[in-house]
């Protein structure tokens, strides 16, 4: 069975700061945000267009009225495009899961910090690993899973890899090395299982409902055994080497300063909020 | 019946040439929408258009003929020798309701064929038993092809004569996107299928069975990427798989084994989003590729020689 990565945590939120709300009178600021939202019609597949609803035209527009800040988006179906950008350093900030960030300990992810999380349009911000098994499976019970192949996501993927190893772990499970597969998308690992190739499979939370996945199955073909530990899904980083801690205090400000009927009805219900706190493998900035 | 699998590989290794951009097709003719595309006699290209089918010259950019099929919204098109066959979906909307939320859907009821002369003469209508969809097709050795999204979610064939269903092909295809498309190998009546879901390209026999496969999602270039890859495939003439994926757009050459030989440089985007894009290939090896992005034209690509 694989391991968990080893090594010092550290904070991946800005602690938020004291102080005055963001003014428009206050010096512009653009920054260039690279995007990979679940939830947002420019960055999802079509097959769940009527799930990713969320546009950020009019906050954006809304968001340099009141705080002079400037958001200069660009839209990534797929995250590695995104990874590869983020990078060669093409951004100021991103919008994504935050582990596609924080995954590799050094360099740039290093310099990066988490100013706000976005809600899901359940305003939940929390991303989990589900483990799942056909509905008419004999498996019962999360350890009944123990010795079966299993599939699982690839390192790239928390929630369905590390954190799913150490729910593995917590409850005294184990799967044999031969009989751990891992696949890169939720996809794939719903294929192996419905074709019966695994006996059970460790998802995204959100996959059988804003995922390609809708278009292949139904959440009630599954039950679901266990989940893994939240993290955050949705976070809006910033790169602390390009953008001063004072205005990333200042954006932090700004993006979860809209709440109720301030936030625009094409957000889809999911604003931002202060970022959570989440401890990850990573070299000091 | 040639078997593909079984071939030795120094067939295809001679041909591994790197392709390069070559002819624009349809800028002229302000197409509205690349909606399908074969290859016809004398390896003339056939493009569909919303109603319209254009026919090109491979050497000349404006179009030779055209003429409209009186069908609304063509799905795909095909030929064998001089006939050119059309075809589009017959739907009815429906009210659904989703995750607590109504929409309206689009549900195909039926398919139409219509089977046109090199000039565009109408030459009648092929009834396809017991099919209610059809987004992609093909016509081989007698033999109608058609992607059935909408109805088993499997590629179908049928005779050509009297429309009788003869197999499926693809038990639990992992199908998204409303994107079904395939190839059927030209020698081995093989057919390809590019089982987006499961990030994989599967080849079925021409009995039926799944016979090989390849592929999954992954970063490196031999992978494929987005939501939901490959979403179509063409065979070139020497056996070597032309394999297409969405955005991010990529065409990349394999050998029928799965190695990947090549993928095609400086390629633009040729759809935004979650959509099919339509390739065709001729006998000299030119690929051709429908491009629906910010301009909707037929991209050629050809071997650099």
């Amino acid at each position: 069975m694989g391991t968990l990565a080893a090594g010092p945590l550290a904070e991946t939120a800005l602690v938020p700061q004291a102080g005055e709300a963001a003014k428009p009178e206050q010096a512009p600021l653009k920054l260039v945000v690279g995007v990979n939202d679940v939830y947002c019609k420019d960055s999802s597949c079509k097959c769940i267009e009527k799930i990713a609803t969320r546009q950020y035209a009019e906050f954006c527009r809304k968001l340099k009225e009141r705080c002079n800040i400037e958001l200069d988006l660009a839209y990534f179906l797929e995250p590695y495009e995104l990874d590869k950008a983020f990078l060669a350093g093409k951004f100021d900030a991103v919008l994504c899961k935050p582990w596609l960030v924080f995954h590799r300990p050094e360099g740039r992810s290093g310099q990066m910090a988490r100013v706000a999380d976005l809600q899901d349009l359940h305003g939940d911000t929390g991303l989990w690993g589900i483990v799942i098994v056909p509905k008419d499976s004999a498996i019962k019970k999360l350890s009944e899973i123990s010795g079966r192949p299993l599939a699982i996501g690839q390192p790239d993927a928390y929630e369905k890899h590390q954190a799913a190893l150490a729910l593995l772990q917590r409850e005294g499970i184990t799967i044999p090395n031969d009989k751990l597969v891992e696949k890169a998308s939720c996809l794939e690992c719903i294929d192996l299982l419905l074709k019966g190739s695994v006996d059970a499979a460790v998802i995204s939370n959100y996959a059988l409902t804003a995922d390609c996945a809708v278009d292949v199955t139904t959440p009630e073909s599954f039950r679901v055994l266990g989940q893994t530990e939240k993290i955050p899904l949705t976070s809006f980083m910033i790169d602390l080497k390009r953008v001063s801690r004072d205005d990333a205090a200042r954006v932090q400000q700004a993006l979860t300063g809209f709440a109720g009927a301030e936030l625009p009805s094409s957000m889809s219900g999911g604003g931002f909020v202060k970022p959570v706190s989440w401890k990850v493998p990573r070299a000091i900035p | 019946m040639a078997a593909c699998l079984s071939q030795p590989a120094f067939i295809y290794a001679q041909a591994n040439p790197e392709y390069v951009p070559g002819l624009s097709f349809g800028k002229q003719d302000h197409l509205q929408q690349v909606s399908s595309l074969a290859v016809g006699k004398d390896d003339f290209l056939v493009v569909a258009s919303m109603n319209k089918v254009l026919i090109y010259d491979p050497a000349n950019e404006q179009s030779v003929r055209s003429f409209d099929t009186g069908l609304t919204n063509i799905t795909a098109v095909a030929t064998e020798g001089e006939t050119i066959y059309v075809f589009t979906r017959n739907t009815e909307t429906k009210d659904v309701e989703y995750q607590g939320r109504k929409f309206k859907q689009v549900i195909p009821v039926g398919a139409v064929c219509k089977k046109f002369a090199w000039d565009g003469t109408p030459l009648g209508d092929v009834v396809l038993k017991d099919l209610k969809d059809v987004i992609n097709a093909k016509v081989i050795a007698g033999k109608i092809y058609v992607a059935d999204f909408g109805g088993t979610h499997t590629v179908r064939s049928f005779d050509e004569k009297t429309g009788a269903p003869l197999k499926s092909y693809g038990k639990d295809l992992r199908l998204c996107c409303g994107i079904l498309d395939f190839a059927v190998d030209p020698k081995s009546n093989d057919v390809l299928i590019g089982n987006l879901g499961a990030f994989k390209l599967e080849r079925y026999s021409a009995s039926g069975p799944l016979k090989s496969s390849f592929g999954k999602r992954g970063e490196d270039l031999a992978s494929f990427q987005g939501c939901c890859n490959p979403v179509s495939v063409a065979v070139l003439p020497d056996g070597n798989l032309v394999v297409v994926e969405k955005d991010p757009s990529q065409v990349k050459i394999y050998t029928p084994q799965g190695k990947l030989i090549s993928p095609f440089k400086d390629l633009q985007e040729l759809v935004k989003g979650c959509n099919r894009v339509s390739v065709a290939v001729d006998t000299k090896g030119r690929v051709y590729l429908g491009v629906n992005s910010k301009e909707r034209f037929v991209l050629q690509y050809v071997p650099k020689s």
